[in-house]
C-alpha cells in the first residue's frame, strides 16, 4: 500500500464543509459527534430555501473561510443543487484548493474526522472516497445448512 | 409524448428535477433555457454533466422557442426549465410567435430573494414575478404550483399577479 504524503501542518484539523438537501448533512454530523466526540472546523449547511444564486454565494462564503490551505466540501446527490454550488465555489474565488466529494455518508464523514489532523487536503479526499465507496457494500447472512456444525 | 414539463425553477437543473420529476416522466432531455447559464462555459459544463446518461442542452432566450418547437415532433420525453416567472413569459410568447402552443406552466420553485414577497412555501415573487404571471393568465396560460410529482397541484392564483403600473 503507497503511503500517503503527511499534512505539512500536522495537528490542525483541515476544514470541511457538508452542504445537503434538508436537514441530511447536520444529521450526518450529529451521528459522527455521537461516534467520534467533538467535531470543531467540519461546517453544515442545507440548501433550504434557497435560490441557486444564494446557495452558491453561501458555499463560496464558507469555502473562503477555509483560508489558503483549502479543505474539502462533502455534497449529496450527484449532479444537484448543492453539488452544483460546492464545484462553483471550489472553481471560483476559493483562496486555497477545495475537494468536492459527492454522495456523502456516514463512513466518509468519520474517515474525514479520524485523518483530518494528520492529512493534508488532497490526500484526505482521496482517503476519504475510498472509504466511502468501500463503505456501500451488499451484506448477505452466509447460508448455514440445517445440522451443520461449522 | 415530447415536451412533457416547461418549468420554472430558480434553480434549474438539481435534484428535485433530475430525480423526482426525470424518473416520474421517464425523462430522455433537458431543455436549460437561460441567457446567464448559456453565456457561462463553466456555468454551463457543469450543468450539461448533472444530467448523467440524459442529454442536457443549455440555450438563450432568443433560441429557446425555436429549440423547443424543434424537439416537440420527437419522440423523447423532454423537460424544459427556465429560470423565473418573467422568463416563462418570454418564452411562451416567442413560443406563439413562431407558431406554436404552450398552454401550460409548471412553477416548481421561486425562493427568496430581496425584495420578493413570500405567497407559497416554496414561491417568492417581486413586481416583475407579479406582472409577468399576470401576463400569463391574460394568455390564457395555465400556471401549476408543484414541486414534486408527488406534491398536489393547483392553479397559481389570480392574486399572486397584479399589473404593475
Amino acid at each position: 500500500m503507497t503511503s500517503l504524503p503527511p499534512d505539512p501542518t500536522p495537528g490542525v484539523p483541515v476544514p470541511a464543509l457538508i452542504v445537503t438537501h434538508g436537514r441530511l448533512g447536520e444529521a450526518l454530523a450529529g451521528a459522527a459527534q455521537a461516534i467520534t466526540g467533538p467535531l470543531e472546523g467540519l461546517l453544515t449547511m442545507s440548501n433550504e430555501g434557497l435560490s441557486r444564486d444564494q446557495l452558491v454565494a453561501l458555499v463560496a462564503e464558507r469555502v473562503a473561510a477555509f483560508g489558503p490551505r483549502g479543505g474539502l466540501v462533502f455534497a449529496d446527490v450527484l449532479g444537484g443543487s448543492c453539488a452544483q454550488a460546492a464545484l462553483a465555489a471550489a472553481a471560483g474565488r476559493a483562496p486555497g484548493p477545495v475537494r468536492v466529494l459527492c454522495g456523502v455518508n456516514l463512513a466518509m464523514v468519520l474517515d474525514y474526522l479520524h485523518n483530518r489532523t494528520r492529512l493534508e487536503p488532497a490526500a484526505l479526499a482521496d482517503h476519504v472516497l475510498a472509504r466511502g465507496r468501500q463503505a456501500v457494500q451488499l451484506l448477505e447472512a452466509k447460508t448455514v445448512e440445517p445440522g451443520s456444525t461449522t | 409524448m415530447s415536451v412533457a414539463l416547461v418549468r420554472v425553477d430558480d434553480r434549474l437543473l438539481h435534484g428535485q428535477v433530475l430525480i423526482a420529476w426525470g424518473n416520474a416522466l421517464d425523462v430522455e432531455r433537458y431543455l436549460v433555457v437561460d441567457d446567464a447559464l448559456a453565456a457561462s462555459a463553466f456555468e454551463r459544463t457543469l450543468v450539461e454533466s448533472c444530467g448523467g446518461s440524459v442529454p442536457v442542452e443549455i440555450v438563450g432566450l432568443a433560441e429557446g422557442a425555436g429549440r423547443l418547437l424543434a424537439l416537440e415532433p420527437r419522440p423523447e420525453t423532454v423537460i424544459v426549465l427556465v429560470r423565473g416567472l418573467p422568463q416563462a413569459l418570454a418564452l411562451v410568447r416567442a413560443v406563439r410567435a413562431a407558431g406554436g402552443r404552450l398552454e401550460q406552466v409548471n412553477l416548481g420553485g421561486a425562493h427568496h430573494a430581496a425584495g420578493k414577497e413570500r405567497v407559497h412555501d416554496y414561491v417568492y415573487v417581486d413586481a416583475a414575478d407579479r406582472s409577468a404571471l399576470a401576463a400569463l393568465h391574460e394568455l390564457g396560460v395555465r400556471v401549476s404550483v408543484q414541486d414534486v410529482p408527488a406534491a398536489t397541484p393547483f392553479d397559481a392564483p389570480a392574486s399572486w399577479g397584479a399589473r404593475v403600473a
